[in-house]
């Protein structure tokens, strides 16, 4: 998926200026898109927070109380719990993640094994599914009634073991993308030089491919400590009694509508994210171009062992992440896990567990078709708006600001802040609060980043002086956009345009709290049906929502290659 | 010249931050002129362009175009075609529809002026292919034709050669030229070859460091060149510090030289100098009379239809002349390294700068 590469290859702050005065009609209508776009981040990313922060220091009935909540929070023996194992787990599932998706990545980008293309599209696979998959899927193999129980030796599955295993299998995407991305940016010639010195293969590896890396790596790091630590779905299903600060918000929030005390620990999600939003921004600064126009690409060499030993460790890994999907997708396709094995398709009788039945379904669909349409033409005009459109710096400034916010937001924050935002009784905005409006807003702003960044990867790579030329032929700019821009940027719009599609759902953090029960998202009710014991509905659910995923992502393929037959006019030389 | 400049700049200053890109630069060009703004990289000669194109606003000075004030304007009010140094091609589009973008005719009157254009620069059968399918040449050619199609007033070219191999260069330099002789259309081309410069300008406008350094025909640019900074960027040159005698007189070393120049009536006898000359003005068959000095050949270097000698002129101290010799001479005269041989410096050629402090 490119949207992820845009981040982890391209630097978050560049400047561009361009000064040339504008037509009266044009600049009317910059203004007002410029202003849209900002107003429009400020209501749905930055007043939310600033709220957030606000509820903070009052108490549940609202009086004011200082930092009385957040001394409260250091008092409670169960939040600081919290506290110490959302870090020691996720410190523990960052490390396995990253070392195995290091590996996976190494084997896909350095090696010549058999099978890279399908090896790339089975370490996808966790990105079709909420998070609240692998969990369940744990469950049914290791759980109570599990067939692989006796693996664990007598540990339970419900706690740290199944934490780890859940996050690994839901972060390790994410680290294989940033990882695959960093460890293809190699150039062949500085190997050649080693080799030519005498250089050996470890040699090589530690003076060359590590350095090389290094930003990559810390990258991976920090995104997937972020994701874990902020993560609900799979200490929500498989944590038992081993609380984690995302599970201890939503049971703050809904469980005990305590929502000061939930602000203070939504705050303190955000530290890690705040914390590796500026530890990537300053390595980014720092990086350098490691890759010129005269760099030679890498090609790997046959080596008969090593090539072997990539594809067992692929095949393991890819294994295990398809082995979990097939268990969830099995078991949601049999009458009773595991005593009845008869196939049937009675959990997907969704108004037998839960009663939304379907329509969560149909929800989910309407949300991310929403999302993806509204996403999809506000991030790409308001990426073109800030790369291309004339004038306005300091505006153009504060809105590439805005646009990078949402990275550092957690979802289970980002929700919390809507709550608080969106349900005080001053807001205009109100009215909002319970359609599904305000899930297409939350889970636009909450994947805006990365969409933004696509869009302007794309929209740096034309030619700076296509505005230039056109405002000299008397051509209107908006007419050189939908002429030329768009045309030449459609990859990157269908990319950021799936992107939101299967975002919106498989997301459970933000719209976990903003849910009304006639826009219940199919995410939701895995959670719900989950809670409520129905866990085979649960898995069937979520499986709907993998189908869907992948189905889109498939129309995608097709759709990219249609569009790249149709253009290859003009990008073949 | 009684007509009013098709265009004028007054007092032009740009400044990005705290650097100033145009100091103050004023200059007047006439309708149908051939003008090159030269210079080296940095020098602001970009920037102006982008300033008379509307790019890149002033920060202070008038824009007259005709008797227009377009200081102000918007690119799209002013009147002119650009070619960037990109191309900035559609990628997307046809190259017919690249060339009829600015065009605002009916369908047929719109094919018949892209073909027209298309035929003018050489591409008549490029209209159905796309600009990916085209050389760096053609793809230029393309860029033109599209900037001359809406008829404008003026052509702006922001090095346009300079993303082409040599050959290709060449011939687009003539085929430039040609069009501008047969269009008659007021050119302002940038580019920092000064050999570009040369052969396709009507006026050379050097610049640096922001300031017009010299506004000149070639030929003069070349033959008077009116600051050290122009004759060191202008072609080949020799640089000998001197002091000034008298008007008229410098002395390099221990002997005296006699110099045409009128262009250092600032300085006063004793003022430390510098006198230029250029290589292939050294005299070696006709070396007598004034100016004339002996020196040894320290090395000779062939470059093909000269070599380049270095000459370590008697009395000179440490100061070396380069001269150009015709291969012809160094065959004629048995010419190598080591042999003594008498030059004249021609007092007509010698410029005379102020020394920089």
């Amino acid at each position: 998926m490119s949207v992820l590469k845009a981040v982890a290859s391209k630097p978050l702050f560049t400047a561009r200026q361009s000064g040339r005065p504008v037509e009266p009609g044009e600049r009317r209508l910059f203004g007002l898109g410029m202003g849209g776009i900002a107003l429009f981040l400020a209501l749905s990313v930055l007043l939310p927070l600033c709220m957030l922060f606000l509820r903070s220091v009052y108490d549940r009935d609202g009086a004011f109380v200082g930092l009385a909540n957040f001394a409260a929070f250091l008092e409670a023996p169960t939040l600081v719990r919290s506290v110490v194992n959302s870090l020691t787990l996720s410190l523990l599932t960052t490390g396995i993640t990253v070392a195995l998706a290091f590996l996976y990545a190494f084997c896909l980008t350095r090696t010549d094994m058999a099978g890279k293309g399908l090896f790339r599209l089975l370490a996808q696979i966790p990105l079709l599914a909420p998070s609240l998959l692998p969990a369940i899927a744990l469950v049914y193999l290791f759980g109570n009634k599990g067939i692989l129980r006796d693996l664990l030796m007598g540990e339970s599955i419900y706690g740290p073991i199944g934490i780890v295993m859940g996050e690994v299998f839901y972060a390790f995407p994410h680290a294989v993308m940033i990882l695959t991305v960093a460890l293809s940016t190699s150039d062949a010639r500085l190997y050649e030089a080693a080799e030519a010195l005498g250089a050996g293969a470890w040699k090589r590896f530690v003076t060359i491919t590590l350095p090389g890396v290094r930003y990559g790596l810390i990258s991976a790091i920090f995104v997937v400590f972020t994701l874990v630590v902020t993560d609900f779905g799979v200490p929500k299903v498989i944590g038992g009694s081993t609380n984690m600060l995302a599970t201890d918000v939503y049971k703050q929030v809904v469980g005990l509508q305590n929502f000061g005390m939930g602000a203070v620990v939504g705050i303190v999600l955000l530290l890690p994210a705040v914390l590796a939003f500026v530890a990537d921004w300053f390595g980014q600064r720092r990086q350098t171009a490691q890759l010129s126009a005269r760099s030679v690409p890498f090609q790997p060499r046959v080596s008969p062992v090593g090539d072997r030993l990539a594809l067992l460790f692929c095949t393991l890994v890819g294994g295990l992440l398809l082995g979990l999907l097939v268990a969830a997708g099995f078991a949601s396709i049999v009458t009773f896990w595991p005593y009845n094995l008869t196939p049937t398709l009675a959990n997907y009788d969704f108004a037998e567990f839960d009663a939304a039945g379907w329509s969560s379904y149909a929800n989910s669909l309407t949300l991310a078709f929403w999302t993806a349409l509204a996403g999809t033409v506000i991030v790409f005009t308001g990426a073109w708006l800030v790369e291309r459109a004339p004038g306005r710096a300091a505006m153009k400034r504060t809105v590439r600001l805005l646009a990078i916010l949402p990275l550092a937001v957690p979802g289970m924050v980002l929700g919390l802040a809507y709550i608080f935002f969106f349900n005080a009784p001053w807001n205009p905005l109100g009215w909002l609060y319970h359609g599904m409006a305000i899930l297409v807003l939350a889970t636009v702003a909450h994947f805006y980043t990365v969409s933004h960044l696509t869009a302007v990867t794309a929209l740096k790579q034309l030619d700076a002086e296509f505005e230039a030329v056109s405002a000299s032929l008397k051509v209107p700019v908006w007419s050189t956009f939908l002429r030329v821009t768009v045309p030449l940027c459609l990859p990157a719009i269908l990319d950021i345009a799936i992107y939101f599609f299967v975002n919106a759902m498989t997301t459970v953090s933000a719209v976990v709290f903003l849910y009304a029960p006639e826009t219940k998202p199919a995410s939701v009710a895995v959670l719900n049906m989950d809670d409520a014991g129905e866990v085979a509905g649960a898995a069937a659910m979520a499986m709907m929502i993998v189908l869907t995923s992948a189905a889109v992502r498939a129309l995608h393929a097709l759709l990219s290659r249609a569009l790249q037959a149709r253009t290859q006019a003009w990008r073949r030389r | 010249m009684t007509a009013a400049p098709h265009l004028r700049l007054e007092s032009i200053v740009k400044t990005f931050g705290t650097f100033t890109a145009l100091k103050g630069v004023s200059l007047d060009i006439r309708r149908g002129e051939f003008i090159c703004f030269l210079g080296p990289s940095g020098c602001g000669k970009t920037t102006l362009l982008r300033v008379i194109a509307g790019l890149d606003p002033q920060s202070g000075g008038t824009v007259w175009l005709g008797d227009r004030d377009v200081s102000r304007l918007p690119p799209s009010a002013r009147d002119y075609g650009i070619v960037f140094q990109s191309y900035a091609l559609f990628p997307n589009l046809t190259v017919h529809r690249n060339v009829a973008y600015g065009l605002k005719l009916g369908r047929a009157a719109e094919r018949e002026r892209v073909n027209e254009l298309l035929a003018l620069v050489g591409l008549p059968d490029a209209g159905p292919k796309y600009p990916a399918q085209l050389s760096g040449g053609q793809q230029q050619r393309v860029a033109l034709a599209r900037a001359l199609a809406p008829s404008p007033g003026l052509l702006l070219l922001d090095e346009p050669l300079s993303a082409l191999d040599a050959r290709v260069r060449l011939h687009l330099r003539r085929q430039i030229r040609e069009l501008h002789r047969r269009l008659g259309i007021t050119t302002i081309m940038v580019t920092h070859d000064q050999e570009e410069a040369l052969t396709m300008a009507d006026r050379i406008v050097v610049m640096n460091n922001g300031v017009i350094e010299q506004v000149g025909a070639p030929d003069e640019v070349y033959r008077r060149p009116a600051s050290p900074f122009v004759a060191d960027f202008v072609g080949a040159m020799n640089f000998l510090p001197g002091v000034l005698e008298a008007p008229g007189r410098v002395r390099l070393g221990e002997h005296n030289f006699e110099c045409g120049g009128d262009h250092l009536s600032a300085a006063a006898p004793g003022a430390a100098v510098t006198v230029c000359l250029r290589p292939e003005d050294v005299q070696v068959r006709a070396a007598g009379g004034a100016n004339t000095i002996d020196a040894v050949i320290e090395s000779l270097e062939f470059l093909g239809p000269f070599h380049r000698a270095r000459l370590a002129a008697d009395g000179l101290g440490d100061s070396r002349v380069t001269a150009d010799l015709s291969a012809n001479l160094v065959r004629d005269l048995s010419l190598e390294s080591g042999c003594r041989l008498a030059v004249t410096l021609p007092r007509e050629r010698l410029r005379v700068f102020e020394a920089a402090r």
